[in-house]
Order: C-alpha cells, then sequence, then structure tokens
C-alpha cells in the first residue's frame, strides 16, 4: 500500500499545487511584472503548458532520477536537497532517538504505577509539553539555556561562526569532524546539536508517550506479567519484560513518531539556523518554488515509505508471531 | 507425615476504592501433601486470598488484617527481596488463563531460564534445562525438545496450562496455589489436567490450594474443603463431612443445589445480594436468618478441623 | 510471630454514589469559558493601546504599569496585540475544526456502512495519515498565497482522518449493540438509526475529539504564521508575534514571545481541559 501511496501523494500534491491559486510569475517578478516579462517567465518555466503535459514531463524527469530545476536558483533541485539532507538527518535521527526513549520510558512509569500518584505526574508532564509549540519551546531553551546561562551555544546553525567546517565526508559535521580526528570541532559540533535534538525529542516524546503509556500499561499489567510476578521474577525484569512484549506495537508507532518529526524539523531548522532541507524547502515555499516544493514533498515521502519498510522488516524479525505464522503442534 | 504447612488467621484485604473489605477475618490451614478447595461463587473473594498468599495484591487493594504463616514464614511480613525469593521456590501460582501467563516473544525454555535466574543459587544452567525437559516430559508432552524452542502461540491451551503446571514445580514448591486452573480448557481436557496437577503436587509431596466454583471438582479431588461466601468462611472441614453433611445454611443450599432426581430441594435462597459488613454476609438470602447474623458470625467447631461460622451451625440438617 | 489486628474498623457497604460528574463539567466549563471569553474580549473589549500601531520610541520595554507585558520591537503594546490576536487565530483553528468534522463524520459513517469499500479505504487512510502531512499544509498554503480559506481546507485536510477512523470505528462497535439490533427489528430505516441511534451515542465521543483537534488545529495555525505562511502581518497572529521577536528573545527580552506563547499555551490547555472533562463524562453518563 505504501509504495501506492507514495505515488498518489506525488500525483495529488503535483495537482494540488497546480491548481493553487497563488500566481507564480507574478510573485517572482513584482514590480517589474510587465504582461511581456509573465508571458516570458511562464514559458521559461514551462507554466504555460497545461497541468497534465506538465505532470507527464514531470513523471518522465522523476523516473530518470531527475526533480526538475529550482525556479530560484537554477540549480538541480536534488542536487540541493541531497547537499542539506545529511545536516537534517543528523538532527532528524537523535531527535527520533531521544523522542523514542523518553517517550517509552514515561510510557513505562505512567503504567506501571497506574493511576498511582507517578502515573499522574507524568501524565501531567505530557499534557504539558503537548501544549507547548515546538518552536515556542525552543525559543524558551534557547532563552533559559543559552541567553541566561551560556551553557550551550545559541541559534547560530551547526557551528560557531569561527569554526571552519570539516572536511566533507558524510555531509554530518560531528562524524567528518571525528573522522578528520579533530575533537574539538567535533565536540563544537556536538554541542550545536544538543538544543535542536532536545526541543525534538521532548516536543514527540509528549505525542508518543501517550500512546506507549496505553501499550506499557497493558503489558505491565497482562497476566504474564503477573504470573512472571507469581513465579518470583524481580520487577525491574518484569518491566523489561513488558518493554519486549510491546517492542513490535512500539515500534510500528515509532514510524508515525518519525513522520511527525520530519515535518516538526523544518520550523526547528529555521530556528535554530540550520542549513538543512527544511529550512530550505520553506523558504522555497516562501518564494513560491514549485519544484523546489514538489521535490521536498516527493523526497520526504519517499524517506518516510523507507522508514516504514524498514519498521516493518524489523518488527517482523522481532516478532515471533509474525515469524511463526504456521503453527506446529506436538 | 503431615505437618502444618500453611496457616492462614483472619486475613482481611480491603479494595481502597469500594467501601467495604473484599475479603474479612478468612483462616484456613493446610498439612503437608493435603489438598484442599477453595469454593465460592465469583466475587467471593477466592482469587484475592490465592494471591494475598503470594503477597501478590492487585492495585487498590492492601491486606489490612491477619497473617499467612507458610511453615515458620510469616509471608506478609517479609521484605520484598524475600518475598520474590518465596514466590515459585516455596508458593507457586497457577492461574486459568495459559494463554495470558506465558509471555508472548518468549520462548518456552526462556520462560524456565527466566525462572532460574530468578531463583539464584538453587539451579546451575544445564541443570535447569536438564529439569525443564524432565517436567515437561512428566507433565505429558512428548516432544519436550521441539516444545521447549517453541512459542506460546504456538500451542494449544491444554498444552500451554501443562507448562504452566511444569513451570509451578520447576522449583520444586511445598505449597501450590491452583486458581481455577481448567476454567480457560476445553472440558474435554479439564480432567486431564487436573489428573495431572494433583499427581504432581502428590509426587512432592506439595500442599496444594485448589480454587474453583465446581463441588464435583473439590469432591473428587480434594481432602479439605472451605467453602466462601461473601468475602467470610462459611465452613470449612473435611470434604466428606462437609458435602454429606454441611453445617451452615449456605452449604446446605449449595449441596443441595446440585440436583439429584427424586429428591425434592431442601433450601431455598432468597434475596439479593451479600452484605459485605460486620454480620454474616449470608443473611439477606439465608432462610435461618436472625436478628443476630448481624453481629460478627461465632466460628463453631464441630470437631477438630471442622468449623462453622454461624450461630445455628450447631444444629444438624 | 505476632498476630496482627485489623488496623481500622471495616466500613459499611456503600450503594453507588449517583455519579454527577462535578468535577467533569467544571473542566469543560472552564475549557470553553476561557477561550469564549478571549475571543469575545479580541473582538469587543477595549483594548488599553492598539494593538497594531508602532512606536519607535518605545522599542522592547519591559512590563509596566502601562505596559502590562511591555511592548516589543518595533512598539507595539505586546498584551493589546496578544489579546487580538485570538480574533484571528481562534476562530481559524475552530472552523478548520469544523470543517473537519462536516467531511469527517458523515465520511466515517458511509465508511462504516459499506464493508468493502470501508476497508480499503481505512487502508489508504493509514498510508495517507503516515506521510509528513505537515509538509503537505504547509506548501498548501504558502503556494496559495496565503489564503486564509486555504488554512480552513488545510486543517480539514489534516485532521479530517481523525474523525473519518474515529466515527467509523465507533458505528462499527455500536452496530453489533443489542439496541440497533432491536431498532432495525421494529423498521428502523438506515437514515433514522443513524440519527436517532448512532449519532446520539458518537456524539461524546466526537465532541472530545473535536477538542483535540482543536488543539491541534491551534498549533498548527501559529506554526504556520511563525513561518510567515497563512497569517500574515499587521493581522495580529500569536505565532507571526513569536517570530518577530525571536531575535529579541535570544538577546534576553522575553517578553514579547512569551506574551502570546503564555496565550497559546493556555489555549491548549484549555482545550485538553475540556476534552478530559467530556471524556470523563462520556464514560460514566449520568443515568
Amino acid at each position: 500500500m505504501l509504495p501506492v501511496s507514495l505515488l498518489a501523494i506525488i500525483t495529488a500534491s503535483f495537482f494540488l499545487f497546480a491548481a493553487l491559486p497563488g500566481d507564480i510569475p507574478h510573485a517572482m517578478l513584482g514590480q517589474i511584472a510587465t504582461p511581456e516579462a509573465i508571458a516570458r517567465l511562464k514559458e521559461r518555466l514551462g507554466l504555460d503548458q497545461s497541468v497534465f503535459e506538465r505532470f507527464y514531463h514531470y513523471i518522465g524527469d522523476l523516473s530518470h532520477g531527475s526533480l526538475g530545476e529550482s525556479y530560484y536558483t537554477g540549480h538541480s533541485v536534488l542536487g540541493e536537497i541531497g547537499s542539506r539532507l545529511p545536516s537534517t538527518l543528523e538532527l532528524v535521527i537523535p531527535g527520533l532517538v531521544l523522542a523514542f526513549v523518553l517517550g517509552v520510558g514515561l510510557g513505562a512509569v505512567g503504567g506501571y504505577y497506574d493511576r498511582r500518584a507517578p502515573d499522574k505526574a507524568t501524565r501531567g508532564m505530557l499534557t504539558v509539553a503537548q501544549s507547548v509549540p515546538d518552536f515556542l519551546l525552543a525559543l524558551i531553551l534557547i532563552l533559559v539555556f543559552f541567553s541566561t546561562l551560556h551553557w550551550l551555544p545559541g541559534p547560530e546553525g551547526q557551528l560557531s561562526f569561527a569554526d571552519t567546517p570539516p572536511p566533507h565526508v558524510t555531509g554530518m559535521y560531528v562524524v567528518d569532524a571525528l573522522l578528520a580526528g579533530d575533537f574539538s570541532l567535533a565536540a563544537s559540533a556536538a554541542r550545536h546539536l544538543v538544543l535542536p535534538v532536545i526541543t525534538l525529542g521532548i516536543v514527540y516524546s509528549a505525542a508518543f508517550g501517550r500512546t506507549t503509556r496505553a501499550l506499557m500499561g497493558g503489558a505491565l499489567n497482562s497476566e504474564f506479567t503477573r504470573f512472571g510476578r507469581a513465579c518470583g521474577l524481580s520487577e525491574r525484569r518484569l518491566i523489561w519484560n513488558a518493554v519486549v512484549a510491546a517492542r513490535t506495537s512500539l515500534l510500528t508507532y515509532a514510524a508515525v513518531l518519525a513522520a511527525g518529526i520530519i515535518g516538526a524539523d523544518a520550523i526547528i531548522e529555521i530556528i535554530f539556523a540550520w542549513n538543512g532541507v527544511g529550512q530550505w524547502a520553506v523558504q522555497a515555499m516562501l518564494r513560491q518554488d514549485l519544484p523546489a516544493v514538489e521535490g521536498y514533498v516527493v523526497i520526504v515521502s519517499a524517506i518516510t515509505v523507507v522508514i516504514y519498510l524498514l519498521l516493518d522488516l524489523v518488527s517482523s524479525l522481532l516478532d515471533p508471531r509474525i515469524r511463526f505464522d504456521v503453527s506446529h503442534d506436538s | 507425615m503431615r505437618t502444618n504447612l500453611l496457616s492462614v488467621r483472619g486475613l482481611t484485604v480491603s479494595y481502597s476504592d469500594q467501601g467495604a473489605a473484599a475479603v474479612r477475618h478468612v483462616s484456613l490451614s493446610l498439612e503437608r501433601g493435603e489438598f484442599h478447595g477453595l469454593v465460592g461463587e465469583s466475587g467471593s473473594g477466592k482469587s484475592t486470598i490465592a494471591r494475598a498468599l503470594l503477597g501478590l495484591t492487585d492495585s487498590g487493594a492492601k491486606v489490612i488484617g491477619g497473617n499467612v504463616v507458610l511453615d515458620d514464614l510469616e509471608v506478609l511480613s517479609l521484605s520484598n527481596r524475600r518475598l520474590r525469593r518465596v514466590r515459585g521456590e516455596r508458593i507457586s501460582y497457577i492461574g486459568q488463563n495459559p494463554f495470558g501467563a506465558l509471555h508472548p516473544v518468549f520462548t518456552i525454555e526462556r520462560h524456565f531460564e527466566l525462572m532460574r535466574r530468578a531463583h539464584r543459587g538453587l539451579l546451575g544452567r544445564a541443570e535447569g534445562r536438564a529439569r525443564a525437559l524432565a517436567l515437561l516430559q512428566q507433565v505429558g508432552i512428548h516432544q519436550p525438545e521441539t516444545v521447549i524452542r517453541s512459542y506460546v502461540h504456538q500451542l494449544s491451551g491444554g498444552m500451554a496450562q501443562r507448562i504452566v503446571i511444569a513451570l509451578a514445580m520447576f522449583l520444586e514448591p511445598d505449597l501450590v496455589v491452583a486458581d481455577e486452573p481448567t476454567t480457560g480448557l476445553d472440558v474435554t481436557i479439564q480432567r486431564q489436567t487436573l489428573d495431572l496437577l494433583t499427581k504432581q503436587a502428590r509426587t512432592r509431596n506439595a500442599g496444594l490450594l485448589l480454587i474453583t466454583h465446581d463441588l464435583g471438582v473439590v469432591a473428587q479431588y480434594c481432602d479439605t474443603i472451605t467453602v466462601l461466601y461473601g468475602g467470610r468462611v462459611m465452613e470449612s472441614g473435611p470434604v466428606l463431612d462437609v458435602l454429606t453433611a454441611p453445617r451452615h445454611p449456605y452449604t446446605q443450599g449449595l449441596v443441595s443445589s446440585v440436583p439429584v432426581p427424586g429428591v425434592p430441594l431442601t433450601i431455598r435462597a432468597t434475596g439479593k445480594h451479600a452484605v459485605l459488613d460486620e454480620g454474616c454476609p449470608f443473611r439477606e438470602r439465608c432462610p435461618l436468618a436472625a436478628p443476630i447474623c448481624a453481629s460478627e458470625p461465632p466460628v463453631v467447631e464441630i470437631r477438630p478441623r471442622w468449623h462453622s461460622y454461624c450461630h445455628f451451625a450447631a444444629q444438624e440438617p | 510471630m505476632s498476630v496482627t489486628t485489623l488496623k481500622e474498623s471495616l466500613p459499611r457497604a456503600r450503594s453507588l454514589v449517583p455519579r454527577d460528574h462535578l468535577g467533569s463539567r467544571a473542566k469543560v466549563a472552564l475549557g470553553i469559558g476561557f477561550v469564549g471569553v478571549l475571543i469575545l474580549a479580541a473582538l469587543f473589549f477595549p483594548l488599553p493601546h492598539s494593538p497594531t500601531a508602532t512606536n519607535p520610541e518605545a522599542l522592547l520595554e519591559s512590563p509596566s504599569r502601562d505596559h502590562w507585558f511591555g511592548t516589543n520591537s518595533v512598539g507595539t503594546d505586546v498584551f493589546s496585540r496578544t489579546i487580538k490576536a485570538a480574533e484571528t487565530d481562534l476562530p481559524l483553528a475552530l472552523a478548520g475544526t469544523l470543517a473537519a468534522l462536516i467531511i469527517g463524520v458523515p465520511l466515517g459513517i458511509w465508511l462504516a456502512s459499506s464493508p468493502r469499500w470501508g476497508e480499503r479505504w481505512m487502508r489508504f487512510l493509514d498510508a495517507f495519515q503516515a506521510l509528513p502531512l505537515l509538509i503537505l499544509i504547509l506548501a498548501l498554503v504558502a503556494l496559495s498565497n496565503n489564503q486564509l480559506w486555504m488554512i480552513i481546507v488545510a486543517v480539514a485536510i489534516y485532521a479530517g482522518p481523525v474523525y473519518i477512523r474515529l466515527v467509523r470505528s465507533q458505528v462499527l462497535s455500536l452496530r453489533e449493540a443489542r439496541f440497533i439490533e432491536a431498532a432495525r427489528a421494529s423498521g428502523a430505516g438506515p437514515y433514522r438509526l443513524m440519527r436517532y441511534h448512532l449519532l446520539p451515542n458518537v456524539r461524546g465521543v466526537i465532541l472530545a475529539q473535536t477538542s483535540l483537534v482543536a488543539a491541534g488545529a491551534l498549533l498548527g495555525i501559529t506554526a504556520l504564521s511563525f513561518l510567515g505562511i497563512g497569517v500574515q502581518p499587521p493581522t495580529a497572529s500569536w505565532g507571526s508575534m513569536i517570530a518577530l521577536d525571536s531575535s529579541a528573545l535570544v538577546e534576553g527580552h522575553w517578553w514579547p514571545v512569551i506574551g502570546p506563547g503564555i496565550a497559546i499555551f493556555l489555549c491548549i490547555v484549555a482545550f485538553n481541559l475540556v476534552a478530559d472533562g467530556l471524556r470523563e463524562i462520556g464514560e460514566d453518563p449520568p443515568r
């Protein structure tokens, strides 16, 4: 179903964007918009063709691995995305891991102390965390940890102005700095990562925490936990067993979590002046740079599909119920 | 040689969100090797008692009175760590849902291994595995090598319950608490399972507390019986005596409600619910009820080890 | 080995206390009240200062008796502008929620009633919701030149599936219920069934979910205006207020951001409160 809906999203978004009332050539030319200039621009951008013709060309380009050229810079969209993708990944992957661990932890605490004080406390925390928009949280964290306490760097991007980026290997500064042996640079890059990753982690652990609370609550209050307790297993072991029992469902929801984080990442990048794909895409949106926006939607959707497939694969490997479909009776 | 294994005195358990206590002043005792049946309607407190014996309570439930003594161990006052050692090692538990009891993602082998590791020092790794395999064989599983590597969803209900029994016997406990062990099983294998359970207990000279709502099962497998209603003991004593010549109106009603062709019903219970307070819970339905029944029921000893908790117990039925 | 005595005397069993849900009703009232008051204040309340006037002579002043929340980086009174923004942000969020409801609920009922289509469309919906919809929303609104009605459509697209899914599962589970059987047996047609039997029962769940959807819609709208998409200045919007003064915040002037920030936070908390209250009442309906 997923590859199908990927195609559907590409198609739908293409037509949707094309159908939007925004007048692109007008917006791009602004003051100097004379009818001839508009006509020429339209022709150059291919906007004088019908939607279907454009779509046809687009799919054609896509099958050759091209996402077209940006209206704004003229460069290949794929190239622009590719050069910024590692920076985004450097942010999104730790954020996802943090959100997952925090979410499961909070859910486990809530589920274990079902209805008692710690459960209510974690529920309260989750509600508060979900009530604050991510950009606001980011700003507050910056205010506290940078402006007031001076513990962490501010919203200046991946490195301080004084730092020079490491030689490009992966595009992820921390990794590249380590590979180049420059530990202080790696440390600086890592320090710049802290606030944005924490923001993503906190906000999304809240959303995730509700689901995990239900899952963990179910597992921790289930028959097998009670039986384990009756057999003398320690509480710590029981909690771990519950996590293991729920791990497939948790991973499935983690995929939804990943999709959400990819979406939120754009805002975080903008706040922290991070040179990633999200920030680039929002600029493109503001500039009505259609191919860029379209390309972004395609890439992001594709990444999400890959994540889902991966998670599906891992789940089926981990869950014996899926693995051993045929039951054998002795 | 039978020695006193379990002694429960005045056990009282209360649920914090309900006003009344679920279990009140319950006393019973078990000797080593004795099979004791605990019967009662649903809601009479049987499962609560069963779990309390292992120091387990549902969230919201608290033991607010009484004690549970196993040999010389005061179970309820043990630290959590020591209590964990007692569970599985000295008292083990079998529930009614075998599929629920086993972990969905672990192999059977892992179940045994986890239990072995929780009770450090009792069994070595190889020894544990050998004993597990032997136990699986004893409970009637024909290909233990294969089954031990299976997952719970690959097993039938009967097999799962056998494995639960095997796990319950794994560390050679002194007392086995079986809470309606056959309720979740097919009728055709219920008897097999009970035979198996009792045989296993007997070979180890372990005591068995068999909780059930089925009088027939108690009559067939148990030496002694305790009848529970509304959280209190109604009557407790040797199975033959209590079931043939009951000395409590509730037991009488229970026994006579099993229809025997040609024999008219002698007791009729009317009214609605158990009354949960200081008096006898049966008094709303009891044909012999009198004002005195609103006070704490007395313990009337009919014979040593045969007690009835009723003001009118002395009367022969 | 002493016998522990009863630590407390045991209370009589009491009959079930009639549930009047005082606490839950209070939650709902408080939440709705807060949001309502805020909108009304934005529309009618005479604000101490103009919410749009700039004043180059009073930039970034700290909170004082005159300016309760200080002024922002172009001299506007933060308090007034924060209140004023409520007349845009909140109605937009509510409108989007309503649109999602209007689209989602009938779709949900329809999907529940045709089993073949239902399964297939649910799976499609799964896949649809799996993709980062926020991106789509951003793009849609931005590319349409920030028209407000597009925002409502975008919210409807984002939240519609939530309703579809919810209503469908509710209807499916209710369909098995006895009273539906009885109604059908007495000759009720599909429309009658839906209107008099199904809808009243799913109403509670839908309402509770609506409040949560509204919360999400508000978060989405503020995110949009933060990015400069959607509501544009000089129209007051909490998101764009925060964006404008984010650099001021980094330098330590916290109030131009915290003002709108608190407003957003309190509104979300209010919506959550309403949802909680409605859920509690729904779980145990008064007889």
